[in-house]
């Protein structure tokens, strides 16, 4: 039996997880392909004119693996623990796209802590709705979450050591994004490439170790409730003592980012910061100037730090 | 900031008639204190919300902000915020930072922290003000305000089904401003109790002709575009004057405290679209047109500010109730943008289709 999982939204941060776990299961994973100019169209057409970006490259994503696999996941996020919700975007996707396609089969769960639903309890779920058995699907889980564990550290400790080797006069350059902008082939991508292509050094904020000590996300803001901007609050004060300049992506109408990022810009000072909202219009000139700029002025900036001292 | 010669003047964000009610519980909470309603909502106001908004946050915002910034012109020293689901939870922490930005000096309180309301947390920041504050008077007068919201509720219910029926046109209207004045100044339970007698009784004196031939069409949506008349051009108003009777869910009554208990029904509703709650008002709106749908309205009118997730959640679903049940639903987007012209030339438009549709039904 096949499982497809949309290769956009939280797969971008949990696939190692989603995917060593339905392995483990015995089940064949299917990956819808990296978005592309098709899947990015179809998601356009299916969804809601005012939806996120995000959410709209996600119902494309469904429309790839539409008939191409027996089952396809899509589980819900809503909240976790202390209170951490996520966007009620992520609440829903589930429902829109039984709603929105005719005949999709959808494997479902609801990580919804504050309604008494625990993580493991959830995957042991999926697991008997598949016919899987609970010890079976027990092992499965541990063995993937202990895989995911490895994953973020190793991801964490390979930039960190990036960070240490570098040279003094690179610009780094800190990406503030969920996940699923920036590493989406379409939407983060060219961004970060045209970077590294001016010769910046890309640091991404939401790479961060599993469990990092402390609230460091309230030095920035103390009231912050949802758990994906909690996380890159944590990469901010974790890197900012090695960048030059900070790059804020989010996609049209995302509604914490509308928010949050205004406040980060507000309170910090002393780093340059770059707002870029992306759009089903883009271009990429505009997007190329705006970029080339903002190298300059770290750039310039550093200079001037430099004969100061 | 601990002046104590000086006055402190409170204010707080508009929406719909509440600010009477808020009026009322502020001016007896703080004694000592100026209670300030903040101006009514005008063009003025959105524009100075959206100048220092960020781009796309939802509308609500931009309105609070404007609110405040109208009520710190003229004076004001305390600046009070409810917070609550979504994204409303954290319109405070930015509106201040912004606030404070711009220069001005305040202090800022919110009602809700984390979702939670600690009445005791509440009662400490509120000693900070009013230190006189006894704790009995403090539960007794939000009982009070409760009570005044649950009252100003009803009279606006009723006032909503009937309206449409009146035959000397603006009874209702000033029937109502009179209310919610006379709303402000209600001390104790007593005098409450006596004003809304009275109301009633007078709302039997008007005359009605029950027999006028009228469409029955529902409003679903978002919650403050629903219940502040501004922000959504009196679109009820608008509605009634055009011959259609109007029935709305959301109060804030019904957020305080059918809201919790009802998840349970509304989900069991409308489990033939929806496996799990969609967020914020998303499932009200899916549960509630179901509803709507099988109780023979004729209409369906939603609406939402600009770039509200658990309402564009709603839609697909909503869209697929609408053609599985043959009733029409029109969308409205409510936004700094949205020209009046437009939103009435669409009502007219779905007045004249959903009253062809039904005259057709009847041949």
């Amino acid at each position: 039996m096949k499982i497809g999982i949309p290769n956009a939204m939280l797969s971008h941060k949990y696939m190692v997880l989603w995917e060593s776990f339905f392995k483990s299961l015995d089940f064949d994973v299917v990956i819808s392909s990296k978005t592309n100019k098709e899947i990015l169209e179809n998601g356009i057409k299916y969804s809601n004119d005012e939806s996120c970006l995000a959410s709209k490259i996600f119902l494309g994503h469904v429309q790839d693996l539409h008939g191409k696999c027996d089952y396809i996941f899509i589980p819900r996020h809503c909240s976790f623990k202390n209170n951490d919700v996520a966007c009620v975007k992520f609440n829903a996707l589930y429902d829109i796209c039984n709603n929105t396609f005719n005949n999709l089969k959808i494997v479902t769960c609801d990580f919804d802590y504050n309604r008494g639903k625990k993580e493991i309890s959830e995957y042991l779920n999926i697991g008997k709705s598949l016919g899987r058995s609970y010890f079976k699907t027990f092992r499965a889980y541990i063995k993937a979450k202990n895989e995911y564990r490895k994953y973020c550290n190793n991801k964490y400790e390979n930039q960190n050591e990036i960070l240490k080797n570098k040279n003094k006069k690179d610009n780094n350059i800190l990406i503030v994004s969920h996940p699923y902008i920036t590493h989406d082939e379409i939407l983060g991508r060219p961004i970060v490439n045209y970077l590294e292509k001016m010769g910046a050094n890309i640091i991404y904020a939401d790479i961060i170790p599993e469990k990092v000590k402390g609230d460091l996300w309230s030095n920035i803001s103390k009231n912050i409730y949802w758990k994906y901007s909690k996380e890159l609050l944590t990469g901010i004060e974790l890197y900012k003592e090695y960048i030059d300049g900070i790059v804020f992506i989010s996609v049209f109408s995302c509604g914490p980012d509308s928010l949050v990022t205004d406040l980060c810009i507000r309170k910090i000072k002393n780093i340059p910061c770059l707002n870029l909202v992306l759009d089903e219009l883009n271009s990429d000139t505009g997007m190329q100037t705006r970029l080339e700029s903002f190298v300059d002025v770290i750039t310039y900036k550093k200079k001037a730090g430099a004969i100061n001292e | 900031m601990n002046d104590i010669l000086k006055k402190e003047i409170i204010s707080f964000p508009h929406m719909g008639n509440y600010y009477s009610p808020i009026y009322s519980l502020l001016s007896r909470l703080f004694n000592n204190c100026k209670i300030l309603i903040p101006a009514k909502i005008t063009k003025k106001t959105m524009e100075l919300g959206e100048k220092h908004s960020p781009d796309f946050v939802c509308t609500p915002f931009k309105y609070n902000l404007g609110n405040f910034i109208e009520s710190l012109e003229k004076g004001a020293t305390v600046l009070i915020q409810a917070g609550g689901g979504c994204r409303f939870g954290y319109y405070a922490e930015l509106q201040e930072q912004i606030l404070r930005d711009l220069g001005y000096n305040f202090t800022f309180i919110t009602l809700l922290d984390a979702k939670k309301v600690d009445v005791f947390r509440l009662y400490k920041k509120f000693k900070l003000i009013n230190p006189d504050l006894k704790f009995h008077s403090f539960i007794y007068d939000f009982l009070l305000t409760i009570k005044m919201i649950n009252i100003l509720d009803k009279i606006e219910n009723i006032i909503r089904e009937n309206i449409v029926f009146e035959v000397n046109e603006g009874e209702f209207d000033k029937l109502h401003r009179d209310f919610v004045y006379k709303l402000q100044f209600v001390g104790d339970f007593k005098s409450l109790n006596i004003l809304y007698k009275d109301t009633n009784e007078k709302i039997k004196n008007i005359v009605i002709d029950k027999n006028k031939k009228v469409l029955k069409v529902g409003i679903i949506g978002e919650l403050y575009t629903e219940m502040e008349p501004f922000s959504s051009f009196f679109i009820e108003r608008e509605l009634s004057k055009m011959g259609m009777q109007v029935k709305r869910y959301t109060t804030v009554t019904y957020l305080l405290f059918e809201k919790g208990k009802a998840e349970k029904v509304l989900l069991e509703r409308a489990k033939k679209y929806i496996k799990f709650p969609l967020g914020a008002d998303g499932t009200e709106s899916v549960a509630h047109s179901i509803e709507l749908c099988e109780d023979g309205f004729d209409g369906i009118i939603h609406t939402k500010p600009f770039g509200c997730t658990p309402e564009i959640n709603a839609i697909p679903i909503l869209q697929k109730i609408s053609r599985d049940y043959n009733v029409p639903i029109i969308y409205f987007t409510f936004d700094m943008q949205t020209s009046e012209t437009g939103v009435k030339t669409r009502l007219e438009a779905f007045y004249d289709m959903i009253k062809m549709k039904k005259e057709a039904g009847y041949v």
